[in-house]
């Protein structure tokens, strides 16, 4: 499993592709921190608070013209767990 | 091709990696502030040529021959939005408020602006980056950000539209529909937005979801495929407002 993981940061990390993000948050439990969280997707590009205590970590932004026509995001609750690996399409 | 994508913000993925993951659902709505606001910005107003509806509108309500029961328009519906531009967007919102309201005249809705503001505020600034609306990746996961612009609400019953420079994740635009808002139901747009995308938002507004049409012709279809300037929208799709 530790190799799994190590393979699937490295795989996100080197291409940055949803395909590999994807895969790689698939290997998050619920409920994991946000330091294993970190350890496995490298820093967001943006951290936002969410209104219940939450955060939203963005890892891919949506950009039309590069072909990313959806932005993807890890949220946590408010006390630190990994929730979902959110999609959100551009409108 | 015809049905729905996925919703805006789903977690489509996250549901199928995690079975316990949370799904997006409609909640009732029949107390909620946002569906009561809705409910008044809703109300069936003056006919459309008192609103002013353009020919096309007129055309749509009365002169469609005799109209199949799917077809079959319920009458005018009167749309007032309130357009709140912050600091550093440029959009017009007259010329995105007018397109929707030819867009929306299929469906022999009227939609029109109705006051509208300037509005100097650091909402934008509570998170980084600055000057950027952070913005939900699940519309049941407001940001901070989005509930200070939200508590700004000096529009009456009217659908409040936030014009904003740009969005953090990228996004044309954005909105809160009754079924899924804290307070009340509301778009989003940025400098990036199409020519549609307040017709298109205000679509998730009036049907209270949040899903995606599969057919690039339609309106509600997803920005990454819909054919901006067709913006059709089907006979279901109207008898839903």
């Amino acid at each position: 499993m530790r190799e799994d993981l190590s393979v699937a940061s490295a795989q996100w990390r080197a291409t940055g592709s949803v395909e590999d993000l994807v895969g790689a948050a698939a290997l998050i439990h619920p409920g994991s921190g946000r330091p294993a969280v970190r350890e496995l997707l490298g820093d967001p590009l943006v951290v936002s608070e969410l209104a219940n205590g939450g955060e939203s970590w963005l890892y891919v932004r949506a950009d039309p013209e590069a072909g990313r026509l959806e932005s993807m995001s890890v949220a946590f609750d408010a006390s630190g767990g990994f929730v979902a690996l959110d999609r959100k399409p551009i409108d | 091709m015809s049905g729905r994508e996925h919703a805006q913000g789903d977690r489509a993925t996250a549901v199928a990696l995690d079975p316990g993951a949370r799904r997006v659902r409609k909640r009732p709505n029949a107390a909620s502030p946002a569906s009561a606001a809705l409910a008044l910005a809703l109300a069936p107003g003056p006919s459309g040529k008192d609103r002013g509806l353009d020919d096309a509108g007129s055309a749509a309500t009365a002169d469609a021959g005799t109209p199949s029961p799917l077809t079959r328009p319920r009458g005018p519906r009167a749309i007032d939005i309130y357009p709140i531009s912050l600091p550093g967007s440029t959009r017009d919102a007259a010329t995105d408020i007018a397109r929707a309201n030819t867009i929306w005249a299929q469906c022999s809705v009227s939609v029109a602006m109705t006051g509208g503001e300037s509005w100097q505020t650091d909402a934008m600034d509570l998170l980084n980056p600055k000057g950027v609306l952070n913005e939900y990746s699940n519309p049941a996961s407001p940001t901070i950000e989005e509930t200070a612009i939200l508590a700004h609400h000096p529009g009456g019953s009217a659908l409040h539209a936030y014009f904003v420079p740009s969005m953090s994740a990228g996004s044309r635009g954005e909105s809160f529909w009754p079924s899924m808002t804290p307070s009340y139901s509301a778009i989003v747009i940025s400098d990036a937005a199409a020519s549609d995308s307040l017709a298109h938002e205000l679509g998730h507004v009036l049907l209270d979801d949040g899903s995606h049409d599969s057919d690039p012709d339609n309106l509600m279809a997803s920005g990454g495929i819909r054919n901006v300037g067709v913006d059709t929208l089907t006979p279901a799709q109207c008898a839903r407002i």
